[in-house]
């Protein structure tokens, strides 16, 4: 899909005399896009908005080009959504709330029961889809979440907190299927974390939010790209020697504890920093260009414009 | 090796429009209902008190046939109703409507709300339904699910409405109807069904109104809580508080008191549908005298009705009907 999956202008969500949003403008293109902000920023403020779960008390939204205030139902139809906190429906089985979920999104029971268990296989659920919902761990909770949120074939699919409580294993699969979303079938995430490390490692844009507004939005590409001149270099045995070769070509380094050799280039490619290495004959086993890039721009952008 | 099985597909098959999706939630609401422990005991019993009902009115009707096994078996087997069957059979001959409408109409009007009938069981389920209907999805946040997807706050709570109809379909409604159809099976001729019909839709409209209120009062007072036991102990605290108060209010000064019980409420709009006073009024010009017999004027003192009874009835009604609504308009919402 071309053209913007949301629009917001001026997005103001007021809870009492509190601003949960405040004048939040956005345009977002179709892809993985992190929601990054600090606990109650705003993150599942703006989603819920945008879902219509709260209503907006000033500005106007659109989703997948509809207007959210008129068109509601419509677009429900073609988002998924996967809430930070459990709601599964008490006393039914897995399969059947998956199942159900579909049917409440329009499909007819046949192909509700069938697309809830190809969801389900998706997501990894085994046998256990057939026990009660009420008995899951917290990482069968979250597949199934998942499951339910896709099972309709969205455009786009709002996750938040996806991988919350999970197992370093769990966290992995789950990342792995949101990533695959949108790389091999074309659904629109929108990520919604405070974990930093699973918005790197799978999104595309960056949504910075804190106390209610927008401090930064750009791809993760060009966030990067201004923490340009700094790497980290992993190579086996002769730190030393490395250190000196990089010295000498004017960059700063140091050793760090775990191993890997930091180093501030100042170059807008670290090209030319591998290139010389290499003609001294060093190979480095891998080479991390602007490492912690999003953290730092994350704290960056929380200092100046405040601590949350 | 990916970790994971990407076998996604794209669907394209068709989207059902609203009505199904509230038709789905309905479903599930009755499904989840009769998952109650007990529920289904309290449908067993709803069904089969229909049953020996329907067998009575069944016996009723075979009694109008010349040589039916019924008759038969009253006039050869007992000695004490020998002449019993042939005259009434006279009776019912020349006073159809006394006879057959009458009978039918006073039984239903038992059968559908007197204190043993089938809306104190319907009582009694709703009872036990009520956590099942709106306090789980709020305790386990479910609410959000729904809101999620293509089904408005509306929808949602038309979609619970239907749920709990059918639930009062199955203990209430179905079982009358079961009842009369049973009555009327092997009728001796066409003019039974039309003696009978009234009765049927006196029936239907108590039933059909009364469903209506109790399931939005239902509804009301499960959107009211997210602890299942709160809800449960509202139900029988409204119940037990009308059964008192109107106690109190029956034949005292402040007999305005039993309007605060919705029991009482129905009781008095049932009476009105049936039209029990026009009954008695009727049988009286008929019969004079017959009505004026102890127990019999005793009970037609108690059935006399009048139109400030039933307006008050009706208010009562219509305003806890309408606190229920604004119970589901200001607590049926996502947190």
């Amino acid at each position: 899909m071309s053209g913007a999956i949301i629009e917001t202008n001026g997005v103001t969500k007021l809870f009492g005399d509190f601003a949960a949003l405040n004048n939040v403008s956005l345009s977002v293109s179709p892809g993985t896009i992190g929601l990054l902000g600090p606990n109650g920023a705003g993150k599942s403020t703006l989603i819920k908005c945008l879902l219509q779960l709260h209503p907006i008390s000033m500005g106007g939204a659109k989703l997948l080009g509809r207007d959210v205030g008129s068109e509601g139902r419509e677009i429900r139809t073609r988002v998924g959504y996967a809430p930070e906190q459990d709601c599964l429906i008490s006393g039914m089985l897995g399969c059947e709330y998956v199942t159900y979920c579909a049917q409440l999104n329009g499909l007819p029971f046949k192909e509700a029961r069938q697309r809830a268990h190809e969801m389900l296989d998706f997501v990894g659920m085994g046998q256990e889809r057939y026990r009660a919902v009420d008995t899951y761990s917290t990482g069968m909770k979250q597949r199934v979440k998942l499951a339910q949120a896709i099972v309709h074939d969205p455009e786009l699919v709002f996750l938040d907190e996806p991988t919350n409580g999970l197992d370093p294993r769990g966290r992995e699969q789950i990342l792995q299927l949101v990533e695959s979303l949108w790389k091999q079938h074309q659904i629109s995430v929108i990520l919604s974390s405070h974990l930093l490390q699973d918005v790197d490692r799978i999104c595309g844009e960056i949504i910075i939010i804190a106390r209610g507004e927008v401090l930064v939005q750009d791809t993760l590409k060009n966030l990067k790209a201004r923490r340009a001149g700094i790497a980290e270099l992993v190579v086996e045995g002769e730190h030393q020697r490395v250190l000196e070769i990089l010295r000498a070509n004017e960059c700063t380094c140091e050793l760090e504890s775990n191993g890997h050799i930091t180093v501030r280039h100042g170059r807008e490619s670290l090209t030319p920093v591998l290139s010389f290495l290499r003609n001294e004959g060093v190979q480095p086993i891998e080479a991390l260009p602007s490492p912690n890039a999003l953290e730092e721009v994350f704290l960056q952008a929380l200092s100046t414009h405040g601590p949350d | 090796m990916a970790l994971i099985d990407s076998s996604y597909t794209h669907r394209d098959g068709e989207t059902r429009g609203i009505g199904y999706r509230r038709w789905v939630i309905a479903q599930a609401t009755l499904t989840a209902c009769l998952k109650v422990k007990g529920m289904r005991w309290v449908m067993w019993t709803c069904w089969i008190y229909a049953l020996l009902q329907g067998v009575f009115l069944f016996g009723f009707g075979q009694l109008m046939i010349e040589n039916s096994a019924v008759s038969n078996f009253i006039t050869e087997e007992l000695d004490l109703f020998k002449n019993f069957a042939p005259m009434f059979r006279a009776w019912a001959a020349d006073n159809p409507r006394i006879a057959i409408g009458m009978t039918y109409n006073m039984f239903f009007y038992l059968f559908t709300g007197s204190i043993v009938s089938s809306l104190t069981l319907s009582l009694v389920a709703l009872g036990m339904a009520i956590p099942r209907l709106i306090t789980s999805d709020l305790s386990s946040r479910a609410i959000t699910i729904y809101s999620s997807k293509a089904v408005s706050r509306f929808d949602y709570c038309i979609g619970k409405f239907a749920g709990v109809l059918l639930l009062l379909t199955l203990t209430w409604l179905g079982p009358t109807l079961a009842t009369w159809m049973m009555g009327n099976l092997m009728a001796p001729e066409v003019s039974f069904f039309w003696h009978t019909a009234p009765a049927l839709l006196h029936s239907v409209a108590f039933v059909g109104l009364g469903m209506v209120i109790l399931g939005l009062m239902a509804l009301g007072i499960s959107a009211m809580t997210s602890s299942p036991r709160t809800a449960t102990a509202v139900w029988v605290g409204l119940l037990l508080m009308g059964v008192v108060l109107s106690g109190i209010g029956m034949g005292s000064k402040n007999y305005w008191l039993q309007y605060l019980s919705f029991w009482f409420d129905l009781e008095l709009l049932q009476r009105s549908l049936f039209g029990i006073g026009g009954d008695f009024k009727e049988l009286g010009d008929k019969y004079p005298g017959f009505t004026e017999m102890g127990l019999i004027k005793n009970i037609k003192m108690r059935l006399e009705l009048t139109a400030e009874n039933v307006s008050a009835a009706i208010a009562c009604l219509s305003v806890l009907s309408a606190g229920a609504l604004v119970t589901l308009y200001k607590k049926v919402k996502p947190e």
